[in-house]
């Protein structure tokens, strides 16, 4: 598969999670794992106005310990990227993000809206040497639609990925790592519900 | 019109943004009272006072929410603008004694609320005193439409609705 190729709908793709970035902590919600962002990109867009990306890892092109040797160099990448504040509450991990592992989804879910000015597609993305299976999940909508509207298809496509992840598959730190005891204890909804 | 397109059965309908803001208001509430007869949320009891009292962490916390996503150097950003409605929906929802929701940002220029129950979702985006409302039960039975705040009852209406 080549950069910008479509990835079959029916093919499942795994989306990490970050902690403490997508961890719902008080009154944010788990959809934050989806949070998917405006991307300008001409692959992105194709022939269509507006383009939302979210990172994802194609599945069939990976081993399980691969997908989680990924998720671990990502928040790697992040932490020496964007190192976080040092903040009272984040001492408890380190100041650090770390992977807790991934929920899976097939892009298929994504159903376009009836009036075809909406689609979802997978694209492949690999970010080598180290992400060589990396897609970019992309909302495409239609260029003659005003926010709201774009909004509220972002918002129809989230809730349907959203009913339909399956996980977690959960990255178990080994007893005597920094912080193991607190990452593998820390809660991720089972999916679906 | 989008009265005419209101029809209860119909997946995913969605509202003319042409239409005009008393057609909303009246299509939707009838929408939301029938939603809420699907014994979907229960209808408030409580005294009000003492409802707020028991929410208002959970505000705190959403207030704190909402400012972390406006710092530019946040992974969670979202500009000024969905920030400052996000901020203005809260203020109406607390106003309204409506119990509080939890939020996510959305593709850097919105903030999307939610409440869920009995395995249902609801997600409202605010902006321009209109309420955009995605209701996704796990049945599949998905719906959209928007409320026009503007309207003397519908906030109430929506209240009602959700829960407080």
């Amino acid at each position: 598969m080549n950069l910008g190729e479509i990835v079959p709908d029916d093919e499942p793709v795994a989306r990490a999670v970050i902690y403490p970035t997508h961890l719902p902590a008080k009154q944010l919600s788990d959809e934050s794992l989806l949070d998917f962002r405006g991307d300008n990109d001409p692959i992105a867009l194709g022939e269509w106005g507006f383009a939302y990306s979210l990172s994802v890892t194609c599945l069939s092109l990976h081993a399980s310990d691969e997908v989680h040797r990924g998720g671990l160099l990502l928040a790697d990448n992040q932490n020496e990227a964007r190192p976080l504040p040092m903040k009272e509450e984040s001492a408890a991990y380190g100041h650090q993000r770390s992977y807790l592992g991934y929920y899976e989804f097939k892009t298929a879910c994504a159903t376009p809206s009836p009036d075809g000015k909406d689609q979802t597609v997978t694209i492949f993305w690999p970010d080598e040497p180290h992400f060589p299976a990396h897609a970019n999940c992309c909302i495409r909508i239609s260029a003659d639609t005003v926010k709201r509207d774009r909004v509220n298809r972002r918002i129809r496509v989230i809730g349907l990925i959203w009913r339909a992840l399956r996980g977690p598959t959960r990255y178990l730190y080994d007893v005597g790592q920094p912080f193991a005891d607190v990452l593998n204890e820390l809660p991720l909804e089972p999916m679906p519900k | 019109m989008m009265s005419a397109t209101l029809p209860m059965g119909k997946k995913f309908f969605r509202y003319d943004q042409r239409s005009t803001p008393s057609t909303w208001s009246t299509a939707t509430s009838k929408t939301m009272r029938s939603l809420a007869a699907a014994t979907y949320y229960p209808v408030p009891t409580a005294a009000s006072s003492v409802i707020v009292g028991s929410f208002s962490n959970a505000y705190s916390h959403l207030a704190d929410l909402i400012q972390s996503f406006e710092d530019p150097a946040a992974e969670m950003h979202v500009d000024r603008e969905a920030v400052r409605d996000a901020r203005l929906l809260m203020g109406r929802l607390i106003s309204a004694n409506i119990c509080p929701p939890k939020a996510f940002p959305s593709g850097g220029d919105a903030v999307v609320f939610v409440w869920e129950k009995a395995g249902a979702k609801d997600y409202v985006y605010y902006a321009d005193d209109v309420l955009s409302l995605t209701h996704m039960p796990s049945n599949g039975d998905d719906r959209q439409f928007d409320i026009d705040l503007r309207e003397a009852a519908a906030l109430t209406t929506f209240a009602t609705y959700i829960g407080r």
